[in-house]
């Protein structure tokens, strides 16, 4: 057969098909200019609810994108601020700044996009904590750049260890040297830059100045000072430019003249009330006290006292008897009512027998006993008379070292400093007998305070060092956070652009 | 409802009032389709061997038509603009795909296909239309569905006619040789 025949009867057979197109409705016979016209009204339609789609997807991703590279250039993602059990083990040691001298003595405190860090200053005087000549409060930026220098600086007349920020003022108390004239210095956070002096917002008479474990409270609008004669309550905004503040009320539960050896070690506040605990006593205060200040109860402590923490309606007390184990005397955690109803106090509700000095926090409804001697146990809480229930045990940690402060728990980590520069992690939710999911050496020398906050371990001892989490580029090429890596310029257009298409068909008719 | 038209007239600024033309569309526009629907779904269903697809791709056409109506229809042949428009839609292979798969939806949707089915070996003819190159395809389409003289292809394709006679002659040359047929042919 010719080619010519056969596509000459192949193009018959199209034309005779579409001769034959059958009808579908009476309205819209396929081919006719209804059924076209429903086509046209169809697909108008579906370009409108196409270019709507586009446009909110689009108009998201702008939002997404925008909002995205804000968190983004102000580094407030929440993911970078937290240090969960998965990221703790990346810490590595950023910076360090210091003396280098363990009688230093650097405690760190995070204040926003700073952390702050006192230090004694002054060789040692041979008289244990009471060393120094007089202290010295610094802020550095928490990225600290090499070679790292202070924002500002401030000094105080005496040595100075502890601070509590609040409502970015620092409030540092002078330590106890055995004579009267110790002050509560209150500091704006930001009273500096470029290596500046700061004077104080104001400051207080705290009497003989604090002892190892109390630092300021700040409490239903007062900050609280257990010195190691007496408390001492001031008004947070009680003056600026240096004032010299009046303490609203003051308070001696030891008595007038507090004894030797019996000055208030511990302090701390809870739903409007002071606890405080020396040797031989502890007392309960209201934070809105009258001038002169009476006890809401006071007891005589089952032991020397040294750690406060309270759990719902419970006061834990850690206690810190020294060198006396050997004469038949034990160290102890306490548990007393927190509203104790008689002015005498209560009887003791549980109690859990320990070897070593024994720190003690509260995170959750878990106890962290910091056996100094022993080990470091969660208990489970409540606990009642017939015992603890043990959710996980480190057993003596720290390669011989002691470890020396509460346990802090932050993010689900537990962390745990020594008396030698040793800082190690532990996961809340650890196995029976906890290993450490992370831990350095790299803390310096000398009894060590860690704390936590925008996005770093510090630790103070020697020097403030300061570990982190190393970037990964991998993970913030793949980062959750789409929007971050949109660029907004051109996402505007494109929406713009949308929108105006959107317009376009909405508008378009048959001119 | 009117609106207001500006324009300038012998050097000196003129406004006149016109009515807004109402829907549906104007008359010329129906002639238009009518006239030119069958052949323009033909060539759609020679090129893209669909049945479901065929008159959408033939809609799509007039409805480019349709909304540059003004613009269409001043050219000397819009008949030749929307086969162009058609042959070349009908020989996209996403354009396929997307009119393929609308049309399978329909008959989801128990609609029956616009078209009926063609004779096997008029199928097989332009199954083997559709496996040349696109452009032959196009002019060996446009050459036997409507008895086009090369010229008029040339029109519709904007290609020169020499363009047409060589792809008309390679494609003659390659559906012999497919279909096993004897080539002896004159162009016009």
């Amino acid at each position: 057969m010719m080619l010519e025949e056969r596509a000459r009867r192949a193009a018959e057979g199209v034309r005779h098909g579409v001769e034959l197109m059958p009808a579908r409705a009476a309205a819209a016979v396929p081919g006719s200019y209804e059924s076209f016209l429903r086509f046209e009204e169809r697909r108008r339609r579906n370009e409108r609810l196409t270019a709507i789609a586009v446009a909110f997807v689009l108009v998201v991703a702008a939002f997404a994108a925008a909002l995205g590279l804000l968190r983004s250039a102000t580094r407030q993602r929440p993911a970078d601020t937290v240090i969960t059990p998965q990221k703790v083990g990346s810490l590595e040691l950023e910076w360090s700044v210091g003396s280098g001298n363990a009688n230093a003595m650097y405690s760190p405190a995070v204040a926003g996009d700073q952390v702050l860090a006192t230090r004694k200053l002054g060789e040692p005087t041979g008289r244990g904590e009471t060393s120094g000549t007089h202290g010295e409060l610094s802020a550095y930026p928490v990225e600290c750049p090499d070679p790292c220098r202070p924002t500002w600086t401030a000094t105080t007349a005496r040595p100075v260890l502890r601070m509590t920020v609040q409502d970015d003022v620092a409030y540092v108390a002078e330590r106890a040297t055995g004579q009267p004239g110790a002050l509560l210095y209150a500091f704006d956070v930001h009273c500096g830059s470029g290596g500046a002096t700061c004077e104080p917002l104001w400051t207080g008479q705290i009497g003989a100045g604090v002892k190892w474990n109390s630092l300021p409270l700040v409490a239903s609008g007062k900050v609280i000072v257990a010195s190691a004669d007496g408390v001492f309550a001031f008004e947070v905004g009680c003056g600026t430019g240096g004032d010299r503040c009046e303490p609203v009320w003051v308070a001696h539960p030891g008595g007038a003249s507090a004894k030797p050896g019996s000055a208030i070690l511990a302090s701390m506040a809870s739903d409007g009330t002071v606890y405080v605990a020396s040797p031989e006593v502890i007392a309960a205060f209201p934070v809105d006290c009258e001038a002169e200040c009476a006890p809401q109860w006071i007891q005589q402590a089952p032991g020397p006292a040294q750690w406060l923490t309270r759990w719902h309606d419970t006061l834990i007390v850690g206690s810190m008897v020294t060198g006396r184990q050997g004469a038949g005397e034990s160290n102890h955690v306490w548990v007393l009512p927190a509203d104790c109803p008689e002015a005498d106090g209560c009887d003791v509700l549980w109690s859990i027998e320990t070897e070593g000095q024994t720190p003690v926090s509260v995170a959750g409804d878990v106890l962290y006993v910091v056996d100094q001697a022993r080990d470091i146990v969660a208990y489970e809480l409540p606990c009642d008379e017939s015992g603890c229930r043990e959710l996980w045990r480190v057993p003596r940690p720290l390669t011989q070292q002691v470890a020396a402060e509460p346990a802090l728990v932050v993010d689900g980590v537990v962390y745990i400093s020594s008396w030698n520069g040793y800082v190690l992690a532990y996961p809340v939710d650890c196995e029976r007998n906890c290993e450490p999911i992370w831990q350095t050496s790299q803390a310096g020398y000398g009894y060590t305070y860690v704390t936590v906050g925008a996005g770093k371990v510090f630790a103070g001892s020697d020097r403030i060092y300061a570990f982190g989490v190393p970037a990964n580029p991998e993970a913030e090429a793949t980062s959750t956070w789409p929007g971050a890596s949109l660029p907004i310029v051109p996402v505007a257009v494109v929406v713009l652009a949308a929108v105006w298409l959107l317009v376009r068909l909405r508008r378009r008719r048959f001119a | 409802m009117e609106r207001r038209v500006h324009g300038r007239k012998g050097g000196v600024s003129v406004r006149e009032t016109r009515p807004i033309s109402p829907l549906p569309a104007p008359r010329p526009f129906e002639d238009f389709y009518r006239k030119e629907f069958p052949a323009v779904v033909g060539l759609a269903y020679a090129l893209s061997g669909s049945r479901a697809g065929a008159e959408d791709l033939a809609q799509e056409a007039f409805l480019a038509a349709y909304r540059s109506w003004p613009r269409v229809s001043g050219f000397d042949k819009p008949e030749a603009w929307v086969r162009r428009v058609v042959a070349n839609k009908s020989v996209s292979f996403i354009r396929r795909r997307v009119v393929e798969t609308r049309g399978l939806a329909r008959l989801a949707l128990r609609r029956e296909p616009a078209l009926p089915g063609l004779e096997a070996e008029d199928a097989e003819f332009w199954a083997a239309v559709r496996s040349l190159p696109k452009r032959q395809a196009q002019v060996v389409a446009l050459h036997y569905l409507e008895d086009l003289p090369v010229s008029r292809i040339a029109e519709i394709l904007d290609v020169a006619e020499g363009t047409v006679k060589a792809h008309l002659h390679a494609a003659r040359g390659a559906l012999a040789a497919k279909l096993h047929l004897d080539e002896e042919v004159t162009v016009a």
